[in-house]
């Protein structure tokens, strides 16, 4: 190892959603002065207005910093992790940049069972784990207790876990120590082939698809010519450089470092998160473990509010797919909204993040359908259809069979909630695998399920059995046949195919009885009264009725006030702009995603 | 040429507050009432003298409460309209409030031909909490006094209170119709800010739902009709055509001139309204000095109040003369509105309006006619 790679560390922050992760970064920056105190805002990490509110992490934003120790400075890279089971690909190659990670845990909360997940692949890639207790400043903090927690639940030694508090700075340099005590710096040959893991891409206006990347081995600068090692596409690097925390050239990295290249790249698709990048010429013959090609799981159509806006959606969703090339779309249309998008994400999460990014950057109002999954459906005629909108389902009679995508579902939990669990995975039409006990307080439990039972409500379902301490982790496991039908919603009796979903036969009739029930409460009185109806290839298998409204009227105008009268009408009708026209029935957007809000019971 | 024009004349003067109320006004106080007075009659003699070819033919005193104004302030007022302006007096009324109904009589010499009386309900407790200060023997004592001096007498009812339920509407039509040719139930309409609208809010008070509050409207109108009133606005009702003359100009879209703090005036196609500050007021920003707020309408403005306020209407509109007045082809133009409102929209004999049971959905229908 050269001296150089010496001072270097590479770590990240594992930590559940609110036990301080951002704030314990935020004071890192802080103490190593990377950011001016000017600059610092809280959650530095966290680019996004939607990180920030939500207090999640969704984009890694690495950053570089100086500490001096014993008389020698160290150069820190710290790399944000999402924290959610739709981008836990992501998590594992940000994890594969880093050789050791900060476990905070709550002292007042201990360890929590998202925790785990990323702890657990924190130990398959291998990483120095390095416990640190948070909020010992509030009175109902039990920092003993917490260290024997972690003691027995993931089985680290904890008894040298700084206890600090990121909210008022407290103990901070002791975490900065330890870190370089205790995570190996990095190794890898300077003088080998070039070896950088791919482990977050963005698209620059200016300099086009950036590639965040740590160098295993060898160096690049800028005018090499490089080569992505999963397509063998090659591009000339226009620029090296490091996270300050803002992006700042420097003549080349090498062995050790973390930080990003650019090389005119147009298509982020091409910057594919795990990938490894090469030198075209004498460049590595293996690749780095761990590229996988990210599939997109959950399909909705995305439509504008207003059908006017519909060429500004496709621009924006062209902008947001620049950043992120896990989206895929492609162009639909539905009777009942018009023009739109049928989208592919990662999961809800994604999904959600997606829609937001719209409505908030893009100031569009989107009516977007219940997500589905990607059916292979089967034809008398031999044919094969990949069908991602239920509304394209053929007719039954052309059905040969129907399959579905199934993943393995990994679920931790502590033993007391194995019961629960397991009626919820039998509930989904799981099919059981295994179950191994971790350690005497956790069970890993292993099915079978079919995604579409895990993209509705299986996830908030497996949270409210286990009193929050399950956590779930799933990857995708081919496809396998299906009893399933076309339930079909129908408004003042014509179907809106935008309200059909695919259910299993045995599932069909409750889950047609909740959507109409949940409907009626949804769709506003109107002039008519209006049949909310369930059916199954055309027999009607569950009927509500929303009532004709009786009054909306405004009171008299005496004083002969008429401005007002006229505000008051305009300021109604902008709240109903969120209404979708669908036949002679208003319908509220937030309806066609009512399948996701049936209660359990 | 001369022009007939309404003249409202607001008094924003209360001697308490009632919980529901968000109409411009303050505590009484005689010097305030001194001061008021004068600045209005310096605004009538400024607005007529701009618009010197009106011809005032109704008078409306409204507020507030008109009627806990000294009588001396209120002879200053009508003497001042008759001096500077030209009167064709058809219909004069005033507001009065059950519980300062004293000068009852005196208002018939200076030309009062009509009272409204403020009655809401006569039931005690739900008078007492929407905080009007009079008992419902007091508006009775009110309706029965005013029946013996005034040709027409006008009850203001009103439905969807705290409480209230089919039989107190019922109970109240039969206790004032027989001293009344003229009829306004309404329904409550609570804004946030208001004591009412934040106990509503806040759970101490809770109000019939809209199905209830349409069931009182339902059995009031079918009492009425049953005894011979006949509706001829969502909210009006008369015996024998004595229609309110001066409300109608409001929805007839005919010009009227506003007198007063928050007066509103509509003069020659443009919207005027007067700031609902008393001292702003006093300090002469209104219409007399032309510091009122002006709204111009355009034409699309123009064609949309006109739907909004005919279909208020009984009869509502006639599609000549809508064509007529904004130049346009009212079925083509608004095909896709019309067949959308088929449930509720009469469209026949030449005219459109609401059917007769659909009333109350007039803001419903109105919302699709916005130009957008």
């Amino acid at each position: 190892m050269e001296d150089r790679q010496k001072f270097i560390r590479n770590f990240c922050i594992v930590a559940h959603i609110d036990h301080g992760k951002s704030t314990l970064a935020d004071r890192i920056i802080e103490k190593t002065g990377a950011v001016s105190e000017r600059e610092m805002k809280s959650q530095i990490l966290d680019d996004m207005d939607i990180e920030r509110e939500r207090g999640i992490t969704i984009k890694l934003t690495p950053v570089r910093m100086f500490y001096k120790y014993e008389g020698k400075e160290y150069t820190f890279n710290l790399i944000d992790t999402p924290g959610h089971v739709d981008f836990t690909y992501e998590v594992s190659r940000s994890l594969a940049a880093c050789e050791g990670a900060l476990l905070v845990v709550d002292a007042t909360q201990g360890i929590e069972a998202q925790t785990l997940t990323n702890v657990y692949l924190a130990l398959d890639n291998n990483l120095e784990i390095l416990p640190v207790i948070n909020k010992i400043d509030l009175p109902s903090a039990d920092p003993e207790a917490t260290r024997k927690e972690i003691e027995d639940v993931i089985g680290l030694d904890a008894s040298e876990a700084p206890l600090i508090s990121a909210k008022e700075g407290l103990n901070i340099e002791e975490v900065l120590n330890q870190i370089i005590e205790k995570i190996p710096p990095p190794s890898g040959n300077p003088n080998a082939p070039l070896k950088a893991l791919i482990f977050d891409s963005v698209y620059d206006n200016y300099k086009g698809a950036i590639c965040n990347i740590r160098i295993v081995d060898g160096s690049v600068s800028a005018g090499q010519r490089i080569k992505m090692m999963s397509t063998g596409k090659e591009f000339e690097v226009t620029e090296v450089g490091v996270f300050a925390p803002n992006m700042k050239p420097v003549d080349s990295l090498s062995a050790g470092e973390v930080g990003y290249i650019a090389a005119s790249i147009k298509n982020v698709k091409d910057t594919a998160v795990g990938d490894t990048i090469t030198h075209a010429v004498g460049g590595a013959i293996e690749p780095l473990q761990g590229y996988k090609k990210v599939q997109p799981m959950v399909f909705a159509g995305i439509y504008p509010a207003d059908g006017s806006r519909y060429n500004e959606l496709r621009d924006a969703l062209d902008k947001l797919n620049l950043n992120d090339a896990a989206l895929v779309v492609e162009p639909e249309s539905s009777g009942a909204l018009g023009f739109g998008f049928r989208c592919g994400f990662l999961g809800l999460l994604h999904m959600e993040i997606i829609e937001e990014r719209l409505e908030r950057e893009f100031d569009l109002d989107l009516v977007t359908t219940a997500p589905s999954v990607s059916y292979k459906v089967y034809k008398t005629n031999g044919e094969m259809v990949v069908v991602e909108n239920p509304s394209k389902l053929p007719s039954p009679a052309l059905i040969e069979k129907i399959e579905e995508p199934m993943v393995k579902a990994f679920i931790y939990t502590p033993p007391e909630y194995v019961g629960a669990v397991m009626e919820l995975c039998q509930q989904k039409r799981g099919i059981y695998e295994n179950l191994t006990y971790l350690e005497s307080t956790r069970v890993k439990i292993e099915y079978l399920i079919p995604l579409a039972e895990i993209i509705y409500d299986f996830f908030d379902a497996l949270k409210s059995r286990s009193r929050g301490y399950a956590s779930l982790d799933y990857e995708p496991c081919g496809y396998a046949e299906g009893d399933l039908v076309k339930l079909d919603i129908l408004l003042n009796g014509d179907v809106c195919d935008a309200l059909s979903v695919i259910v299993h036969r045995d599932h069909a009739y409750a889950t047609g009885r909740r959507m109409a029930e949940k409907l009626k409460d949804i769709i506003p009185r109107q002039q008519f009264e209006i049949p909310v109806q369930a059916a199954i290839g055309g027999k009607v298998i569950a009927r509500e009725t929303v009532k004709a409204v009786r009054k909306d009227v405004l009171a008299k105008c005496y004083g002969g006030d008429i401005t007002r009268k006229k505000k008051l009408l305009e300021k109604q009708k902008e709240g109903k702009k969120r209404m979708r026209q669908i036949g002679s029935v208003e319908v509220p957007s937030e309806a066609f995603m009512s399948i996701l809000k049936l209660d359990d019971n | 040429m001369t022009t007939n024009r309404g003249l409202y004349i607001h008094i924003p003067f209360c001697s308490i507050k009632c919980a529901y109320c968000d109409f411009y006004s303050v505590a009484i106080d005689t010097d305030l009432v001194e001061r008021y007075a004068k600045e209005q009659k310096k605004e009538l003699s400024l607005v007529l003298s701009r618009y010197p070819q009106t011809v005032i033919d109704t008078i409306y005193i409204g507020g507030g409460t008109p009627s806990v104004l000294p009588i001396s302030i209120l002879e200053g007022i009508v003497g001042h309209i008759h001096k500077c302006a030209s009167v064709n007096i058809r219909e004069f009324t005033i507001e009065i409030n059950p519980c300062s109904s004293d000068n009852l009589a005196y208002y018939k010499s200076l030309g009062v031909n009509r009272v409204s009386i403020g009655v809401q309900t006569l039931n005690p407790q739900i008078l007492k909490i929407i905080g009007r200060s009079h008992t419902p023997g007091q508006a009775l004592d009110a309706l029965e006094r005013a029946a013996g001096i005034y040709p027409n007498v006008s009850a203001d009812l009103m439905l969807g209170l705290p409480g209230q339920n089919v039989e107190d509407v019922g109970c109240a039509l039969n206790k004032v119709m027989p001293f009344v040719n003229h009829i306004s139930q309404y329904m409550l309409k609570l804004s946030d800010d208001t004591p009412m609208g934040r106990a509503v809010n806040g759970g101490s008070i809770a109000l019939p739902d809209d199905d209830a509050s349409a069931d009182m409207y339902d059995a009031g109108y079918s009492i009425m009709r049953q005894n011979g009133y006949a509706r001829y606005e969502i909210s009006n009702f008369c015996k024998d055509k004595n229609y309110s003359l001066h409300n109608l100009k409001y929805w007839n879209r005919e010009d009227y001139i506003g007198i007063g703090a928050s007066a509103h005036s509509f003069i020659e196609g443009v919207r005027y309204e007067n700031p609902s500050d008393l001292t702003s007021y006093l300090g002469g920003n209104h219409l007399g000095n032309g510091k009122a707020n002006s709204i111009i309408l355009s034409k699309g403005d123009a064609l949309f109040e006109y739907i909004m306020l005919k279909l208020r209407l009984e009869d509502g509109f006639s599609i000549d003369e809508i064509n007529g007045l904004f130049g346009i082809d009212f079925l083509a133009r608004y095909d896709m509105e019309i067949k959308s409102l088929c449930g509720i929209l009469e469209v026949s004999g030449g005219r459109v309006k609401m059917k007769k049971d659909k009333m109350l959905l007039e803001s419903y229908a109105a919302r699709r006619f916005l130009p957008d």
